[in-house]
């Protein structure tokens, strides 16, 4: 139920995109099980996960992406989630177009915690940068209510836009000159395993409402599309429409510099480029991984005799010190002091070039280095060695303190 | 490659906070030093392979760690009221400021290896001197799991074994055999004359004689064969396990071999040959070289201010582990113990070292606490043992070298009476005292040396006395010799 009834139609078209620890709001556009969301929001997953409201699961699959207007469709592959009613598609108003001042609700949806709805006022008309391959953006009032992707309705339930990431604005914001929460409707996704936390709000791109007309455009040779099923996304350059692979920093038709969600910081540049080649040497691309402007993602790998966990890898703020955290087990119930005493003498012993810390309630294995140090790394080694670890101080922790062993950093974001 | 640093002290109080803090900073990103325990010392540590460390990487690495641990001195002393592990500002720190790294090889992955590549967090350890063990949890009792069970003493025997012989030399002094350190040889020390106060003695004024003289039991002639080995019991103390220091405790004993040189009776172990070096199984731990530089030298032991500090030392080793049995009253007997015997043993010799302990632990000897109040009254305001603690840590850290002294004199018991009661407390307490035999051996020595200390025992009697201190001394904490000098206790008190 809502105070609104018309806002009964966003219940029924909303719901919650995952993606490893990337998180999304996405709402369904077209009777074809095809829901629309930011594509910076999930980043260059393909395979993910739906969730509405009462939490019913279906997968789904990003099957195409408007990098310029920051759009991802995703086909529901086996049918939408459901629950007393079948999910509809959300209707698009084109016109009239959005008036300074009108009212409207900002929609986000947040894994296993339902929709959050929020009042909003239209504060800038749709205008387009003048940068070649942009797109009309406006802006709202609100603060941060949820993951980015989830649309704009108006007090009929007709979505007016969605709350995307303008692609040219691939270098962190600075909200030095405007006060934060006066433009955006919606933070993007969560960077996953702490780097929401760790990010300072200047760290986090700047969210637009991409007008209704725009994304019509967008949607229409989709929807027209008969072989979704078979359909990859496509990454094309905002600027001159080249097709790109996320391995790329930049174009290399034009040279422009790719909207990844991301984008490299020049102060900390030398120590990214050590991770990124780091993770390189161990098959990883860094640009797919990227979970938060100074961490990435590692995913798991399977371990021998053991359950598989990612690693998370990190910079400091500085850019100096690069961190690697393996998930180990949640703190045990009952007595703590024996449990941090034992970790704390593992680490004077038994831990070798690790250390085990905590992460509020966590357990974790850490390997911190300075980013220098990181080029003599074998990574692939390295990361084999702190799953391995990680695995071995799992079971003893269990069997010794009853500690319920972590098998994923994602956390779901306090937002 | 290593730095160390010692931060702080765990609080009495506020442990859990304090440890939790420990690891939530090691969580940080921007560190790579880590926070280790050792005991209730907290260090924060930064290890890595010297060939991989650049001269910029190293002056950032020993910039890095001196800031953090500066940072998380102030934080957790501000937090958790943890004493600093160096708290005068300016002085000399001694090695023994670092602590005891204990052993933990049952809880490491018998197959990891560090990276060729990667930083050791053990320049000096012997990551593959050990065999992997197929299952190596099999040997961890399923929970609930004490921290001193989920060491199997077996297996740390075995990863001990293994060690390389080339490496026993570096581990000889770890501490001198049995011999080096001659209890038998030990002399007890003559008192002044009653009523005789000299200013480098530390005299009874007015000794009294009790009423009759007890019969005490002889001690054997010769040293008694080995004792059995002490049942298990949930005991934190370090004896509970012979080879490997309990897990959360510090070794109170660069090895077991120096254990065995100050508690020649070590229940369990076998005594190594004296003539023979410790090897790397008596070390029961590796040792990095910057740590084995704080032990004593061999020559130490066998110098009377070395002695002192061996005593104050185990004394200091028991407290520590005393405080997390929550053992107020023993604790406070455990410092008295300690006094009195630094005054029997070391007053001549020593004379600076045991008046400074005199005087420093006034407060704290002035009385028996009695764990059981009488009924009826309420139990008089109890000190507590910590600073008389310090003072103990203070003699130790300058090597029992004190400035010249004031004499301190030990207040007498006047009347037999006198005598027998604060014995007979003496005597509850160490009854109500944690079952550990090193405890109780090192408590009821206390208790006859206070008795010496205190009062004019007719010939014979304080003549047996010496010898049974002698033997206490010659045989250690075997259980005999406990039950030996409880007896002769009992017996003085019902006499």
């Amino acid at each position: 139920m809502t105070a609104i009834p018309a806002l009964l139609a966003v219940r029924r078209a909303a719901c919650a995109i995952s993606a490893g620890p990337f998180r999304a709001t996405g709402w369904v556009v077209s009777t074809k099980a095809l829901l629309v969301t930011s594509h910076s929001a999930l980043g260059y997953h393909v395979e993910v996960n739906l969730e509405n409201e009462v939490g019913e699961h279906k997968p789904g699959r990003v099957v195409a992406v408007d990098v310029a207007r920051d759009l991802a469709f995703v086909l529901a592959t086996d049918g939408l989630p459901r629950h007393a009613d079948a999910m509809m598609p959300l209707q698009l108003r084109e016109m009239p177009a959005v008036k300074l001042g009108e009212r409207v609700h900002a929609v986000a949806a947040l894994p296993g915690r339902g929709l959050r709805i929020w009042p909003a006022s239209i504060c800038s008309l749709p205008r387009a940068s003048g940068a070649p391959g942009s797109s009309e953006r406006f802006d709202t009032d609100v603060g941060t209510v949820g993951p980015a992707g989830g649309p704009l309705v108006d007090a009929e339930g007709r979505a007016v836009a969605i709350l995307v990431r303008d692609p040219r604005q691939a270098a962190p914001c600075d909200f030095r000159d405007s006060s934060p929460g006066a433009f955006g409707a919606a933070l993007p996704a969560t960077p996953g395993s702490g780097g929401l936390a760790r990010a300072s709000l200047g760290d986090l791109p700047r969210l637009h409402a991409l007008p209704a007309s725009e994304l019509r455009t967008a949607l229409r040779p989709i929807e027209a599309a008969s072989d979704l099923q078979r359909r990859s996304p496509v990454y094309r350059c905002p600027a001159c429409t080249a097709p790109f692979v996320p391995d790329h920093d930049a174009c290399l038709a034009c040279g422009s510099p790719l909207p990844h969600p991301f984008a490299p910081e020049p102060s900390r540049a030398a120590a990214e480029r050590a991770v990124r080649d780091a993770l390189a040497a161990a098959g990883v691309v860094a640009n797919r991984v990227r979970t938060g402007p100074r961490s990435w993602h590692v995913p798991p790998r399977l371990a021998p005799g053991g359950d598989a966990a990612p690693v998370t890898v990190e910079l400091d703020e500085t850019g100096t010190t690069v961190a690697l955290r393996a998930p180990v087990s949640l703190l045990p119930r009952g007595s703590r002091e024996p449990f941090f005493r034992l970790l704390l003498t593992l680490n004077d012993q038994s831990t070798g070039p690790y250390r085990l810390a905590l992460d509020g309630d966590r357990v974790v294995l850490l390997f911190a280095l300075f980013w220098s140090m990181l080029r003599d790394q074998d990574l692939t080694q390295t990361l084999a060695a702190l799953g391995e670890m990680a695995e071995h101080y799992r079971k003893i922790l269990q069997e010794g303190f009853d500690a319920a062993p972590l098998l994923t950093m994602d956390a779901a974001p306090d937002w | 490659m290593t730095l160390e640093i010692p931060i702080v002290r765990l609080p009495q109080t506020r442990r859990v906070p304090a440890l939790r803090v420990a690891l939530a900073l090691c969580n940080s990103n921007a560190s790579t030093a880590r926070f280790c325990l050792r005991l209730d010392l907290l260090i924060v540590r930064y290890a890595a392979r010297l060939d991989l460390l650049s001269p910029a990487a190293l002056r950032r690495a020993a910039r890095e760690i001196a800031a953090h641990a500066g940072r998380a001195q102030g934080l957790l002393a501000s937090s958790c009221d943890a004493r600093p592990a160096i708290p005068e500002q300016g002085v000399l720190a001694a090695w023994d400021r670092l602590g005891r790294s204990q052993a933990l090889p049952a809880l490491a992955p018998a197959s990891h290896a560090p990276p060729p590549s990667s930083v050791s967090a053990r320049p000096s350890a012997h990551p593959s001197s050990r065999p992997s063990t197929p299952n190596m949890m099999a040997g961890i009792p399923p929970r609930p799991i004490t921290l001193r069970l989920s060491i199997p003493p077996s297996l740390a025997q075995d990863a001990d074994d293994d060690l390389p012989a080339v490496l026993s030399p570096d581990f000889a002094d770890d501490g001198p055999g049995p011999a080096s350190v001659a209890p038998a040889s030990h002399a007890p020390p003559s008192y002044a004359p009653p009523n005789h106060v000299t200013p480098n003695h530390v005299t009874p004024t007015q000794a009294p004689t009790p009423r009759a003289a007890p019969t005490i039991p002889p001690p054997p002639s010769r040293p008694a064969e080995p004792a059995p080995a002490p049942p298990p019991r949930p005991s934190m103390f370090p004896s509970a396990l012979p080879t490997v220091p309990a897990l959360g405790l510090r070794a109170p004993f660069p090895s077991t071999s120096a254990m065995r040189a100050v508690v020649p009776a070590m229940a369990s172990a076998p005594s190594p040959s004296p003539s023979a070096p410790a090897s790397a199984a008596d070390t029961g731990e590796m040792a990095p070289p910057s740590r084995r530089a704080n032990r004593p030298p061999p020559q130490d032991a066998a110098t009377p201010e070395g002695r002192l500090c061996e005593l104050l030392r185990q004394a200091l080793a028991l407290a520590t582990a005393l405080s997390f049995e929550e053992k107020p009253h023993a604790m406070l007997l455990l410092v008295r113990a300690a006094v009195f015997r630094a005054v029997m043993e070391h007053h001549e010799a020593v004379p600076n070292a045991v008046f400074y302990l005199v005087r420093a632990t006034r407060q704290v000897t002035r009385e028996i606490w009695s764990t059981r109040p009488e009924p009826g009254r309420a139990p008089p305001p109890m000190p507590v043992a910590e600073p008389a603690l310090g003072a103990l840590e203070q003699v130790v850290a300058a090597r029992a070298h004190v400035p010249k002294e004031k004499p301190a004199s030990v207040e007498p018991w006047t009347t037999a009476t006198q005598a027998k009661e604060n014995l007979a407390r003496f005597v509850v307490e160490i009854e109500l005292s944690p079952p550990d035999p090193t405890l109780r051996h090192y408590l009821a020595l206390g208790a006859l040396s206070e008795l010496m200390c205190r009062t004019r025992l007719p010939g014979p009697t304080e003549q047996r006395l010496r010898d049974i201190v002698a033997y206490a001394q010659r045989d250690g904490a075997k259980p005999q010799v406990i039950e030996l000098m409880m007896t002769a206790l009992r017996k003085i008190v019902s006499g």
